[in-house]
């Protein structure tokens, strides 16, 4: 009794009201959502096009969701997050092309030399107490570093001339007649990693994560590793990308490395976390869901003058940014009936 | 030809000090990593190759008048589109600089299209030689606008009020403020010459370097390098490291890997970044 | 709070109107559907719009002249943003949105291997007119055809006339001249750059200096020294376009000769003259399908050389420079689909078209030499060998600039102006 207030204000951070204190509506509300996300390919006999934009939207999702753990939670605004979409990519195609291993085994594979190289990258980064814009810079760095290095080592990466990938129709080779397969293979990826997203949010760790990046010294007085918790979110958002960057070689057969590891999209995946709030286990999946429609709504429009559409894309941006700073889903962190649901 | 290697790494290298120089002021005091520097690059140079198309005037005289333009845009995206977000997420900041750099890159692609576009100055394309090291004349030209334009820059920093103002918001923005120093105001006049020395390392590149929508994002990325390998705010600091990143690059160019040579660039930063953030032209970490 | 959310929310719906407001395709051919599909921003939008911009001129020509056998073609255009993955979806967004049954595209080889199995999935024809890798079609698409020739054709070309000409005009016996090759690490530069590598290696030529250098580079004095320290007779330098310019402001600045240089893409540019003026480019020579501009027009079919006249003063007043290589390798293969390709597929299947009647119609084509703008004939390849879908008689030739235009001097049959070499040195140029 004594230390109840203390209790009770530890144990309201590590179990912030989620979702089941939200009660049935929002189970109704989740439940709804998804059955239209499964049900929107086929459905409504909808062209595949904007089947494509769904995966786009949930490709972007997952890896906006990934990096909301290492930018958001963790407060480590990575901005070389596309080198692990690119070691992902790389990873199981070469083995494809080359060994003749299934893309499926490839994904695995991507994902654990992405946690590696994570890991060997992450560590000295984190151990040498690279904070805020330093540690932003050095990501930036990191990815355009190995994104020289595939240019460069063209008789292993095909350099810039890229790989066109096998295209045998096989489910073993993650190769689909009907492409819709690709929605739901996106689906899952997205859907785990929203789930990951959310379950860290209420575990130990997250909660770790997100004292370290509130007061990195007052968590490490409390008994938290900073390195650890750093580490962590940087190894689990590597790994969750790499998974993005197998589907997605498969899914466009092509690859190289401005497709997977330009800056560009390093930056376009920081845009759909931030835009729809990183700090928030659905920012990602908000973000995307805005931001691909507009991009590809803008390109189509406004054919006549080449550029038009992305200056126009570019002012949306800062207008978006200007008024919304913490993205879309920050607007509802004071609202406490809202906060159990975007998990704020 | 190791002497005609070294020369040209001087030459380049002296125009990464340029480059560097306003960013110096941008991320150095406004601590916002501005995606759109390298979109100003080329902003400044469109302004002075149209000033140049309409009047038929030397590029270099266009200087004033870029320098003021590109100014005053500065002060209005400082004013504007940063100081409202000063205190939010630092993503937000990023993102509004990359909105910036999507919106001028290809509003210029729009308006102008993807010609290459180019001007001459009096120099032409000569050259001085000496002992067979060969120099272009404009070159030499922008090294000397650097010198002196860094030189000014630092005059301005530590002599003047305003530059011993934009120092403290530097070091210790929250101390400025309880001196009370209009923090937000110091902002955007750094900001803004920030840009200023943009538009002059623009017109001063661009008799050497071609025109058109893209022509300034690997000098924006590098402007970065430059900055944080002199130390932030450092001004003279940021000077040698562009040289040292001038010569690094093109001696590795020719004796290591000719491919590698932009690479190289960018592990010495991460490597910088690593063992010493503080830049490495400074003994001791000013800030805490 | 509110505000911005509906503000959000309704661009969700705008979207969703332009979504259900899409025409769906008819099922009768009352129209051609056929999409541009190029780079027209980032890196490659400068040469990606000529393409664009030659390509549908020809297709307004068509429309002009009634269409194809009275049927009039639709154009619709996408930007593939200069990146393979965009191009894809803009291919998709093509096909779904518009209804297109061809894709022009694509000017770049990483684009073009992205859209072909859009394409294929489809079945709709990716034509294409750009991208000259080998590997592009590596996965043997049936939907893909190429009018324009691979890079081993500019390794062809500059191996004839190094051989055939210049050894002899420098006299020498080829397998003494010093050559020297150069690219860029760029998709397209380094195709060309290991074509003519592996080529000339394998013919037992010397080359004594292989220089590649990263596109981004903001300084080449490294490069041209390197090139200069190996003393070559002749360089091969294949660049893009911004980079061809500094190369040769660099060349001069150092002082670099040879007695004869190759180049491709800027370097056959119009800016490339335009900045260095006729003086300065006088005798650099060009490897690539041959400039529109300035080409000879005596070997073409009188009809089409009319016809190519006519787009290329069209061309340059519309976009404020002459139509050189790559304006023409949108005019040319734009030519070979509506004059030749669409109306074969047409009689086929007498009121529909669709993608096997454009290809069979494809397998017969047979345009001899003169018979296109380019002045190579078309003839697509078809047998298990090779990929399919490729022109056996696509080709690069050589030009020259020669008091300010760029002259095609090799081979002898397309030659509007005889080569000059070896090249003037620097200290001559003023």
């Amino acid at each position: 009794m004594r230390n109840k207030k203390a209790t009770s204000e530890a144990s309201s951070i590590l179990t912030i009201p989620g979702l089941q204190s939200a009660g049935w509506p929002a189970f109704l509300g989740i439940a709804v959502i998804l059955i239209g996300i499964l049900a929107f390919p086929v459905a409504f006999d909808v062209r595949f096009y904007f089947v494509q934009v769904g995966i786009l939207i949930m490709f972007y999702a997952t890896l906006g969701t990934a990096w909301g753990i290492v930018g958001g939670y963790a407060g480590q605004h990575s901005i070389g997050q596309a080198a692990f979409v690119g070691i992902g990519a790389y990873t199981s195609t070469l083995l494809y092309m080359k060994l003749d291993i299934s893309p499926w085994i490839g994904l695995i594979a991507g994902m654990l030399l992405s946690a590696l190289i994570a890991a060997v990258i992450g560590y000295p980064l984190f151990r040498y107490g690279l904070k805020g814009d330093y540690f932003a810079l050095g990501t930036v760095a990191l990815g355009l570093i190995i994104f020289e290095i595939t240019t460069s080592f063209s008789t292993i990466t095909g350099g810039s001339q890229g790989i066109p990938l096998k295209y045998e129709e096989n489910p073993l080779n993650f190769q689909f007649p009907n492409r819709t397969v690709y929605y739901y293979i996106i689906f899952i990826i997205w859907i785990l990693t929203v789930f990951i997203s959310y379950k860290l949010r209420r575990s130990r760790a997250g909660f770790e994560m997100l004292a370290v990046r509130d007061d990195e010294i007052a968590a490490a007085r409390g008994g938290i590793s900073v390195l650890k918790a750093k580490l962590t979110a940087f190894i689990l958002a590597a790994v969750i990308s790499a998974a993005a960057g197998t589907f997605f070689a498969q899914f466009i057969l092509f690859l190289d490395p401005s497709t997977v590891m330009s800056l560009g999209i390093s930056v376009q995946i920081i845009l759909v976390a931030v835009l729809g709030g990183m700090n928030s286990y659905l920012g990602g999946t908000l973000g995307a869901i805005i931001l691909i429609p507009v991009s590809q709504l803008l390109a189509s429009t406004f054919t006549e003058r080449p550029g038009t559409d992305i200056a126009l894309y570019g002012v949306i941006l800062i207008v978006l940014m200007l008024f919304m700073p913490n993205g879309i889903l920050g607007l509802f962190r004071n609202s406490p009936k809202w906060r159990k649901i975007v998990g704020w | 030809m190791f002497a005609s290697v070294l020369v040209s790494g001087l030459v380049l290298g002296g125009i990464y000090s340029l480059v560097g120089a306003g960013l110096n002021l941008i991320f150095g005091v406004v601590k916002i990593i501005n995606f759109a520097q390298g979109a100003l690059l080329m902003f400044g140079a469109y302004f002075s190759y149209w000033i140049v198309t309409w009047l038929g005037i030397d590029p270099y005289l266009t200087l004033p008048i870029v320098a003021v333009g590109m100014a005053l845009l500065g002060y209005l995206i400082q004013t504007t589109l940063i100081n409202p977000v000063l205190k939010q997420e630092r993503t937000s900041q990023l993102l509004i600089t990359f909105g910036i750099s999507l919106l001028i890159q290809n509003g210029a692609l729009a308006l102008w299209g993807p010609d290459i576009r180019f001007v001459q100055s009096f120099a032409g394309y000569d050259t001085f030689a000496f002992l067979g090291i060969r120099v272009g004349v404009s070159a030499a030209i922008a090294i000397l606008g650097a010198a002196i334009i860094i030189f000014l820059l630092f005059v301005f920093l530590n002599k003047s009020k305003m530059g011993t103002a934009i120092r403290a918001v530097s070091q210790q923005s929250d101390s400025a403020l309880l001196a009370g120093i209009d923090v937000k105001r110091v902002y955007a006049i750094a900001f803004a010459i920030g840009s200023a020395m943009v538009g002059v390392a623009s017109v001063l590149m661009i008799p050497i370097y071609d025109i058109y929508p893209l022509m300034g994002e690997q000098f924006g990325v590098i402007a970065f390098i430059v900055v944080v390998l002199g130390g932030l705010g450092n001004v003279q600091g940021a000077a040698i490291a562009g040289v040292f990143l001038g010569v690094t690059q093109n001696i590795f160019a020719v004796y290591v890997s000719n491919q590698l040579s932009v690479a190289i660039l960018f592990l010495i930063f991460l490597i910088t970044l690593l063992f010493r953030p503080q830049g490495i032209f400074i003994r001791k970490m000013r800030v805490s | 709070m509110k505000k911005k959310l509906t503000s959000g929310l309704a661009i969700l719906a705008v979207f969703g109107l332009a979504v259900s407001a899409m025409p769906q395709a008819s099922a009768a051919t009352k129209s051609i559907k056929i999409g541009l599909l190029f780079p027209t921003t980032g890196p490659m939008a400068l040469l990606g719009t000529d393409q664009s911009v030659g390509a549908e001129m020809v297709l307004k020509w068509a429309n002009s002249k009634g269409g194809i056998k009275g049927v009039p073609i639709e154009i619709f255009k996408g930007d593939s943003k200069s990146s393979p993955a965009e191009g894809a979806t803009a291919a998709q967004r093509l096909i779904d949105q518009n209804g297109v049954q061809i894709i022009i595209g694509s000017y770049s080889s990483g684009i073009a291997a992205a859209i072909a199995p859009v394409a294929q999935r489809n079945n709709v024809i990716l034509w294409e007119v750009g991208a000259v890798s080998p590997t592009v079609n590596s996965q043997r698409y049936s939907n893909f055809l190429r009018t324009v020739g691979v890079s081993a054709t500019y390794a062809a070309a500059d191996y004839d006339f190094t051989v055939n000409f210049l050894a002899k005009k420098l006299g020498k016996p080829a397998k003494s001249l010093r050559i020297a090759i150069a690219n860029n690490d760029g998709a397209f530069a380094t195709s060309v750059g290991d074509a003519v590598n592996s080529l000339f290696t394998k013919k037992g030529l010397d080359v004594v200096a292989k220089e590649v250098y990263p596109v981004t580079s903001t300084d080449l004095t490294p490069t041209i020294l390197k090139l200069k320290a190996a003393k070559p007779d002749v360089l091969f330098l294949t660049p893009d376009a911004a980079d061809a310019l500094l190369f040769w402001q660099t060349a001069q600045q150092q002082n670099f000769n040879v007695d004869a240089l190759v180049g491709s893409s800027g370097i056959g540019g119009a800016g490339f003259v335009a900045k260095f003026g006729a003086a300065g480019v006088e005798g650099v020579y060009d490897v690539e399908a041959p400039a529109l501009a300035t080409m000879n027009y005596d070997g073409l079919d009188p009809a089409v050389a009319a016809l190519t006249k006519e787009w290329v003063k069209a061309f340059a007043a519309s976009e404020g420079h002459p139509c050189a290589v790559h304006c023409g390798d949108g005019i040319g293969g734009a030519y070979t689909l509506v004059t030749d390709v669409l109306p074969r597929a047409f009689a086929y299947k007498n009121t529909t078209l669709t993608a096997k009647g454009i290809i069979a119609s494809a397998m017969r084509t047979n345009i001899k030499e003169g018979g296109t703008p380019q002045g190579f004939g078309v003839k697509f390849s078809n047998t298990s060998k090779s990929t399919p879908g490729e022109n056996e008689r696509a080709r690069s030739v050589i030009m020259q600039w020669q008091s300010g235009s760029l002259k095609v001097v090799w081979p002898a049959g397309l030659a509007s102006s005889t080569p000059i070499a070896p090249m003037v040195t620097w200290d001559k140029r003023k």
